[in-house]
């Protein structure tokens, strides 16, 4: 069994009246990106913000590398690397400057680690500017910069994609591929750039109005997405003979409600009513279906709201 | 704990104000010496700088907000949380940073101060001089706590309100005007408003230095390290109370 790396057990935030995150258990293990999906205001930030020590959860509890107890889960903190919102820094100091204190504030040995990083994040030209002086762009590298540098084993990233140009975009794309495949790292990250999880995230954690929809792997959500001709009938089992033995397809699913699910012969739905009928199968709707990570989060939360 | 201070100390030595105010308290001090430098010995001078000691509360709490202006603007404390740092390493970290900033720039002061007399005036009696140094050396003795006090009590602000506006027109308040408003209420003629008056007048950082015009004794001394380190005490204590539940955004 992989190792957990977070785990939390009805966390719970609560500002005044408002529930902003409402009994979320999640468990990421060693080796997954997970993808944390949810629209703005969903909760995704304030339990980024509850794993980081940022705010205290409300109720609930979280795990970090096995580690409950607060002084251990400080300890266990020291493994990660974090970006959480817009990254800050002290705007008079340059961006090596920066990366120096936190370095020295961090006990990491050895001044070299400044300059591997800010190379990593393609900032190496810009280390000697002030802070102040950088663009979203080069502060969300910079932000980067900090979370990779002491080679965290867990990578927590609060919507890293703003502000980034679509070459940046790539980079950073690849940059934790790598990461994720040659160091082990473990990565949590935040978007609503779904198309973008959509590239990196082995598993999901879809989440709305504070509450934990599902979680899900890449593997089964793709399978669920799988596109598909859905026929509803008055009658799976006979309609389900007539398709193996008239087209010889074995690559279906019949669901409850006598709902088939035919993954061949998506261009033929001709040909799929007209064998239905000649089976005496009645045919109620026949329809293509198949979603993408948008349409199957639009489909959890019951559609795009218009308030 | 030692490498979150050596830190604060690296950003504090790329940070302009941190010159800018050194300097500017080091020019004012050669310049506060040049003019008394014809008609004054060094005894002369040594003695004008005793009277000057309330300016160190000034001082400690200037350097206090070099280290923790914009913690909550720039947003970077969530940085040293993220990390594990826990919140009290964070704030005592910071005062202990800003501690030595202050020890090292009233060094500097004290030391451009003497150091310039020294060159410019006569040396005086040796007799007179060493009295001198000695009443020097009490009243530095005695401010250091309440310096210390005003010190805690800036860190305590600037960590608890948001607003470093807010924080500094309070720090201000307690530092100029907190003592005389007091003094105000003791005047009134109702024992029940002039009593409690006269008590937190007492304990006040800025009170005992108009107790250094009368006779100094170890128990004025005893007096101010309790004043001083009281403050010191419920400030942090208050101050760690409040940024432990804070939101850190």
């Amino acid at each position: 069994m992989a190792e957990s790396v977070l785990v939390t057990r009805n966390l719970t935030k609560k500002y005044g009246p408002a529930t902003v995150v409402n009994n979320v258990n999640l468990n990421i293990e060693k080796g997954q990106i997970y993808g944390l999906v949810g629209r703005n205001g969903a909760g995704k930030t304030t339990i980024i913000r509850m794993v980081t020590a940022q705010t205290v959860p409300t109720e609930g509890e979280l795990s970090l590398f096995g580690a409950t107890e607060p002084g251990a889960l400080g300890k266990m903190r020291a493994r990660t690397g974090a970006m959480v919102e817009i990254p800050s820094f002290y705007p008079y100091l340059t961006a090596k400057e920066n990366l120096e204190y936190y370095r020295i504030q961090r006990g990491i040995p050895g001044k070299g680690c400044v300059d591997e990083v800010l190379r990593l994040v393609d900032l190496k030209k810009a280390g000697g500017k002030k802070f102040k002086t950088f663009s979203l762009g080069m502060k969300q590298r910079l932000g980067l910069a900090l979370a990779l540098m002491d080679r965290p084993d867990f990578l927590l990233l609060d919507e890293p994609i703003n502000g980034l140009d679509p070459e940046g975009i790539v980079e950073l794309r690849n940059l934790l591929l790598d990461l994720n495949r040659e160091r082990e790292t473990t990565i949590l990250i935040s978007s609503h750039i779904l198309s973008e999880l959509e590239n990196l995230a082995t598993h999901y954690g879809f989440i709305d109005n504070g509450r934990m929809l599902e979680q899900i792997s890449a593997k089964a959500l793709k399978e669920k997405c799988r596109a598909c001709l859905e026929l509803a009938v008055d009658s799976a089992p006979a309609a389900a003979r007539a398709l193996e033995q008239g087209l010889g397809v074995r690559d279906y699913e019949v669901l409850p409600d006598n709902i088939i699910r035919l993954y061949c012969h998506l261009d033929e739905p001709a040909r799929v009513t007209q064998l239905l009928v000649e089976n005496g199968v009645a045919l109620r709707s026949i329809e293509q279906k198949g979603a993408n990570l948008e349409d199957y989060f639009l489909s959890l939360i019951g559609g795009v709201r218009h308030d | 704990m030692l490498n979150y201070i050596k830190a604060e100390l690296y950003r504090a030595a790329h940070h302009m104000t941190v010159y800018l105010v050194s300097g500017i308290l080091l020019a004012l001090a050669l310049a506060f010496a040049t003019m008394w430098v014809g008609p004054f010995t060094f005894p002369n001078m040594a003695a004008l700088l005793s009277v000057t000691m309330p300016v160190g509360l000034f001082m400690a709490a200037v350097m206090d907000v070099v280290v923790v202006s914009g913690i909550h603007r720039t947003g970077s404390l969530k940085n040293e949380l993220s990390f594990g740092i826990p919140r009290s390493r964070i704030y005592l970290g910071k005062l202990t940073a800003a501690f030595l900033l202050s020890v090292m720039l009233c060094a500097l002061v004290l030391g451009g101060f003497l150091g310039l007399s020294c060159l410019l005036t006569a040396p005086g009696d040796p007799e007179e001089t060493r009295v001198v140094l000695a009443v020097l050396g009490y009243v530095v003795a005695a401010s250091f706590p309440l310096w210390l006090g005003a010190l805690s009590v800036t860190h305590m602000l600037f960590f608890a309100l948001k607003s470093e506006v807010m924080a500094a027109c309070l720090t201000a308040y307690l530092l100029l005007l907190g003592e005389p408003m007091t003094a105000i209420f003791t005047m009134i003629n109702s024992e029940t408003i002039a009593a409690p008056a006269r008590a937190v007048r007492e304990v006040m950082l800025t009170t005992p230095f108009w107790k250094y015009e009368g006779e100094l004794t170890w128990q004025l001394m005893a007096q101010n390290w309790a004043i001083g380190l009281g403050w010191l005490v419920v400030s942090t204590a208050v101050g760690l109370w409040v940024f432990r539940r804070a939101e850190i955004k």
